[in-house]
């Protein structure tokens, strides 16, 4: 069988743990194009962040002392309508986003998760809109007083714009992952998460239009990537925001997950079209661009 | 418990209770009581019937060494010649007095980057964009000032003599290409002794730049008990340059900082541009606001258009043959001029 490992980059607080729970929900959905051929051994990690969602609650920050030893999801997924094709093992270490953080603070990987990347067959960027911890550029007010205060110590690291960050992890994904595979580039799904928290008329334009409104440095560098096959996908879990908006939790919780979320992506018109949630891993694992 | 050191920092009293000297311990100078901060090997002594035994500290564990991806602060020359080996980059050499504003212009460029601000570029990549973002923050002072003592674990030593890059792609939107430029990070003081001693010697990559940037701060030429001085100086440093690097000397541009200040009058233009031919430069002379404290003029005027101007007048330079004799190890990235256009 074909084992293909996705790998979860991403800041704290980007959805990455969210959307693989909600996704392994979603394999079973009638919308799906991919469904999982068998329950995996271990499932209590993953049933328990679908177990969140379903109770209309975003799985918290992932919370380990020790956010160095992965966790790894296992999935084996087919394409429906395929007969007699292997299914095709996915394995997804769910990582904290604190490890990525540190990489772009410091450059380094402990050597566990760097073998990850390196045997990576494809990877999922994630950004998730109105995190609390985005960071933005300073204006240009603000910058100029520091440009004259000419005191180091006053730089606070931790205040990294995001869109540094996300340009700093598209380059050690393309560092890890660099190598042409069978003569494909390597695939990297950018998924911009909470993407129900965008008005309608952003939300028409797309996750690209978004990006590039939002963070521009990032969206350059996605442009500009030669090296790597990138697709952006706007991704909302269950179509509404289940912290903030009290109304659509409620209508949540009376019916049920099964159905709820989509991913939105450009389509060739220049608008944006919805597709069902599995889509950016049907992606990842296809053979064609 | 006390912890006895010996000065001598070679001396295996601490591991075999003999002075290296063949002093007893009581009576060697160099031994004492206080701890001793330094490489000394720090000890447990204790006496055991008259006899005076002595055990090492156990070592400290060494910290795991992680993989590390490649950094993203200035480059030096081998990093540089990494990307010159596979496109063809502009190289800007940027030069000017202490304060000219060389460190304003590279924060004001990568802020307007940042929020999509220039018309017709749209980033598309940085190799360094963490030593942009330090810039931007004032924690890096373009060298006007020592290197900040607290920098992060990964500061590689820096080399005095050795300047370093900045790297930037941009997409040329009239051009419709990508345009990769080089700009390297030079201390104002590196101007101020080419002025004031003529010494060169670090200053020869610039060879084989495309273009130079001469950073003024246009403050000092509409203030008359200043311009005279500014004016002098600016002759000197373009009869220097023009003198090191003819008979291929690239195109220079004065850039005038400060422009929310007032734009440089009329005469001093003149008397500006007048340098070019009298020192056999081809010489022009270009205006910015890196910032601004005028509702008029906004942040960042004046920058777009000495991207471009540069950029055509670089495009349509025939680029001459350089001698590569100069070129040694670790400069190997001037030869980038011999590969072709991506």
């Amino acid at each position: 069988m074909d084992a293909k490992s996705i790998l979860l980059v991403g800041m704290p607080d980007s959805g990455k743990s969210n959307y693989i729970g909600r996704v392994w929900g979603a394999l079973g959905e009638d919308n799906s194009s991919l469904f999982a051929t068998e329950i995996p051994e271990d499932i209590i990690y993953i049933e328990n962040l679908y177990g969140h969602l379903m109770g209309g609650q975003f799985a918290g920050r992932t919370d380990r002392g020790d956010y160095e030893t992965p966790h790894q999801v296992t999935f084996k997924v087919a394409k429906k309508g395929e007969d007699n094709v292997s299914p095709t093992e996915i394995l997804v270490p769910d990582v904290n986003g604190e490890l990525w953080k540190k990489a772009v603070q410091t450059y380094e990987l402990p050597e566990k998760w760097m073998d990850k990347l390196q045997g990576a067959s494809s990877a999922m960027l994630f950004i998730g809109i109105m995190s609390k911890e985005n960071k933005f550029p300073m204006d240009w007010v603000s910058a100029r007083s520091l440009l004259s205060i000419h005191d180091p110590k006053n730089i606070d690291i931790e205040a990294i714009p995001t869109q540094v960050a996300l340009c700093e992890l598209l380059r050690f994904i393309e560092f890890g992952m660099g190598q042409p595979i069978d003569g494909e580039l390597p695939k990297v799904a950018i998924m911009v998460t909470a993407w129900d928290r965008l008005d309608a008329k952003t939300s028409t334009n797309g996750p690209m239009a978004y990006l590039k409104q939002e963070f521009p440095l990032f969206h350059g560098k996605i442009l500009g990537s030669g090296n790597l096959n990138i697709k952006t996908f706007g991704v909302s879990l269950v179509g509404g925001d289940l912290e903030v908006d009290k109304d659509f939790k409620e209508k949540f919780l009376e019916g049920q997950i099964e159905g709820t979320g989509y991913v939105c992506i450009e389509n060739e018109k220049g608008g944006a079209e919805r597709v069902h949630l599995t889509e950016p891993i049907a992606w990842l694992i296809s053979e064609d661009g | 418990m006390m912890e006895k050191v010996c000065n001598q920092p070679e001396c295996t009293v601490a591991q075999t209770g003999t002075c290296l000297l063949d002093n007893s311990i009581e009576e060697c100078p160099h031994y004492d009581n206080e701890n001793v901060t330094g490489e000394n090997v720090p000890f447990v002594e204790e006496e055991v019937e008259g006899e005076v035994t002595s055990a090492v500290q156990p070592a400290l564990p060494s910290p795991i060494e992680n993989p590390k991806f490649p950094h993203s602060f200035s480059l030096d020359p081998v990093e540089v010649n990494e990307i010159t080996s596979k496109r063809y980059c502009r190289l800007i050499g940027i030069l000017g007095l202490p304060d000219a504003g060389k460190t304003a212009f590279l924060a004001s460029l990568y802020l307007l980057l940042s929020d999509n601000k220039l018309e017709n570029f749209d980033f598309r990549d940085s190799q360094s964009i963490m030593a942009f973002e330090e810039i931007s923050k004032g924690a890096r002072q373009w060298s006007e000032h020592n290197p900040p003592s607290q920098m992060t674990s990964h500061t590689e030593l820096v080399d005095e003599r050795s300047a370093g890059f900045l790297h930037l792609r941009l997409y040329d939107k009239l051009n419709k290409e990508n345009v990769d430029f080089l700009l390297p990070d030079l201390p104002g003081e590196w101007t101020t002794t080419l002025i004031d001693e003529n010494r060169s010697e670090r200053l020869e990559f610039l060879k084989s730049a495309d273009f130079i940037w001469i950073m003024l701060d246009g403050r000092s030429f509409k203030d008359n008990s200043t311009k005279n001085a500014a004016f002098h100086k600016t002759k000197l440093l373009i009869q220097r340059l023009s003198k090191m690097l003819s008979p291929n000397c690239p195109h220079i541009c004065l850039v005038m900082t400060w422009l929310d200040k007032g734009a440089p009058s009329d005469n001093v233009i003149e008397k500006l541009q007048a340098l070019g031919p009298q020192n056999g430069v081809s010489l022009s002379i270009e205006s910015i606001a890196s910032f601004s404290e005028d509702n008029d003029v906004f942040p960042g005027s004046g920058v777009e258009n000495l991207l471009r101007s540069s950029l055509t007048m670089i495009n349509i330079q025939t680029p001459e043959f350089w001698n590569d004799t100069a070129a040694d190890a670790d400069r190997a990235f001037l030869s980038f001029r011999s590969v072709e256009n991506s």
